[in-house]
């Protein structure tokens, strides 16, 4: 088998069926599935690296199943867009692997954590689905992969909370993926076609018909949805405070920034701009919402005393800076939109580990308990510090980068309300984390107990690992901007 | 007019229908299991427009036979298989969760829930 032409199956299949494999292995010798899920992680980040090497050298890669050429076959679309949102996912499930099994053995039931292992790689499975499928019910069929996973992960924690919440977040998750689904029903209607770039094209001289109109509405709604873009995020606070610290960590990182990556697939690649902003003024709506979200975010974050519940709210805010980039309809706002994925999902990932770290060694998740961390554990506290530089936006983060080419874009549009609303939102940002980091280095602890704990090692590398990665592109910015420029002007390339 | 509409488009209207009774029902009850019916319901209204997609005018059953001229488009049909898959699983997962919540809970009433965690809280506080 030749390995460089399969890689874009290679990445979902191994993953897919190691999952299986790992319950089988877990039931007659428990001790090896976590060796079994390191290595699969590793495999994926490799092939995904590869690939983005083959789309960097030869631009865009289709690969057909079984030699069915689109639009009778699905197709798996991998364009300079969305290979970087594989690399970034299959990167952070490598590095997260390293953290997992000391607070799986911490958190989790001694008899269900090879489950547990076996279902994290399928939620991973399924997200790296939906970002590298070039076929509409795909999306679909793995959203519903990676929510149904995500749903029983969260449940898994075993508090009475972590059960509601996740019977919340199902009940959301699945009025928004049935939405989706009618939307595409509404779209295939119209076209009798499930290939994204096919129906971009079929889709053009029916922009008036209303059918298509109905269809973009539902998928609209059911990707907001979830997302938890601002009014629909009911769900997302609890999803993310009351689940393990692992999968918050997992989650927070990945899952709602998926589905921003699929709303810009469909207003970029299957709606064209045209569209979106001719027909019915969905980017100008989703625009103001953004606005809105951002700013809702950062204040519910402020008052928060659970600090899980404070990145959560924080995570609301930070997924209207990737929907606003995508908005202005700008090359520089998208750029600043997919330098914002990276970033934030290295940041916040991080953020939920330091919350695990802490909660390892302490067991507390409240503010409060922060109160003198820097004497207890010095380590944690400085990886802290640099991960919430990062998401205040300090020059030499990524977080900083990311924002700056925002701004950039909101200038080259002439949305100069958006650049108010970044900048006052950096600030709330700055509110709310300095507090935490103002307990952490200044305030002394009430209790006077203020030994050095022994930091778990192997958690806190794969921390630091994050961390260099903020680091590394706040400062060489070079190559990865050029590489999102190329794909922005590809998805660009449908305005004109 | 409003009669032709009607019978033209019966089987689009009643999959209209029929989400939003299941979009109600997941709105309006308190009742988890009620919640999850709800859902299900909401699932089979799409099964039904995905199928009514498919009918073809004068169409056949898309099995192959000499004297047939139109097909219907066997596409939705096996999309839905994948979704009723899909459907089925949710209600396992909401199921199971819902045995869970009785078990910490005693109930699966969400304002009884909501008493229960708003006391919870009040004692913490003290």
């Amino acid at each position: 088998m030749n390995i460089d032409v399969n890689l874009p199956a290679l990445i979902i299949v191994v993953p897919l069926f190691s999952a299986m494999f790992m319950v089988a292995a877990g039931v007659f010798y428990r001790k090896i599935v976590p060796f079994i899920f390191q290595f699969v992680s590793f495999l994926t980040a490799y092939f995904s690296f590869l690939l983005l090497f083959r789309v960097y050298k030869t631009g865009p890669v289709r690969y057909f199943f079984g030699n069915w050429a689109p639009p009778l076959g699905i197709e798996y679309y991998v364009d300079y867009t969305n290979i970087l949102f594989v690399v970034i996912i299959a990167s952070v499930f490598f590095i997260m692997s390293f953290y997992f099994p000391k607070i799986v053995n911490n958190e989790i039931d001694e008899g269900k954590t090879y489950i547990f292992y076996s279902i994290t790689t399928l939620f991973i499975t399924g997200l790296l689905g939906i970002t590298i499928t070039g076929d509409l019910f795909n999306i679909y069929v793995f959203t519903e992969i990676s929510s149904i996973t995500a749903y029983a992960l969260i449940a898994i924690g075993g508090t009475k909370k972590s059960y509601r919440s996740s019977f919340n977040y199902l009940i959301l998750g699945t009025i928004g993926a049935s939405f989706v689904v009618l939307g595409i029903g509404y779209l295939y209607m119209a076209t009798g076609t499930l290939n994204l770039l096919d129906m971009q094209q079929r889709l053009v001289p029916m922009y008036n018909s209303k059918i298509v109109v109905v269809g973009a509405a539902f998928i609209v709604l059911g990707l907001s949805m979830k997302m938890a873009l601002f009014p629909l995020h009911s769900w997302l606070p609890g999803a993310y405070s009351h689940s393990p610290s692992a999968i918050s960590a997992l989650m927070s990182a990945t899952s709602t920034k998926v589905m921003a990556y699929v709303m810009i697939r469909f207003l970029y690649t299957v709606f064209t701009p045209k569209f979106d902003v001719n027909v019915i003024p969905i980017q100008e709506i989703l625009f103001i919402i953004s606005l809105i979200a951002i700013l809702a975010g950062s204040f519910m974050a402020i008052g928060q005393k659970d600090i899980k519940m404070m990145f959560a709210y924080s995570s609301v805010g930070q997924i209207g800076y990737i929907l606003l980039g995508a908005t202005m309809l700008s090359n520089n706002g998208l750029v600043g939109s997919m330098y914002h994925f990276l970033s934030h999902a290295f940041v916040k990932g991080g953020l939920f580990m330091v919350s695990g770290i802490v909660f390892y060694s302490l067991s507390t998740t409240k503010i409060y308990d922060y109160c003198g961390l820097y004497k207890k554990m010095p380590l944690t506290s400085i990886a802290f510090l640099i991960f919430t530089l990062s998401m205040i936006g300090i020059p030499l983060t990524s977080g900083f980068v990311s924002k700056w080419y925002l701004v950039v874009g909101a200038i080259d549009s002439g949305k100069w309300i958006a650049v108010f609303v970044i900048l006052l939102s950096s600030l709330l940002t700055a509110v709310y984390f300095w507090r935490v980091v103002d307990n952490i280095f200044f305030t002394k602890s009430e209790s006077n107990n203020s030994d050095v704990i022994k930091e778990p090692i192997a958690m806190v590398i794969p921390t630091y690992i994050m961390a260099g990665v903020t680091i590394y592109f706040g400062i060489f910015t070079n190559d990865l901007v050029a590489f999102a420029q190329k794909a922005a002007e590809l998805l660009m390339e449908t305005c004109k | 007019m409003i009669i032709d509409f009607i019978i033209g488009k019966y089987n689009y209207l009643a999959a209209i229908i029929l989400m939003l009774i299941g979009l109600y029902s997941v709105i309006i009850n308190g009742n988890l299991i009620k919640k999850v019916i709800g859902l299900n319901i909401l699932s089979t209204a799409i099964i039904l427009f995905y199928i009514s997609v498919s009918k073809v005018k004068d169409g056949s059953a898309p099995i192959y036979a000499r004297d047939v001229i139109r097909y219907d488009n066997p596409l939705p049909h096996v999309l839905m298989l994948t979704a009723i898959v899909v459907g089925v699983s949710i209600t396992a997962v909401a199921l199971a969760i819902i045995i869970k919540i009785r078990e910490y809970y005693g109930t699966i009433e969400e304002d009884e829930m909501a008493e229960i965690d708003i006391n919870e809280e009040i004692v913490d506080k003290k």
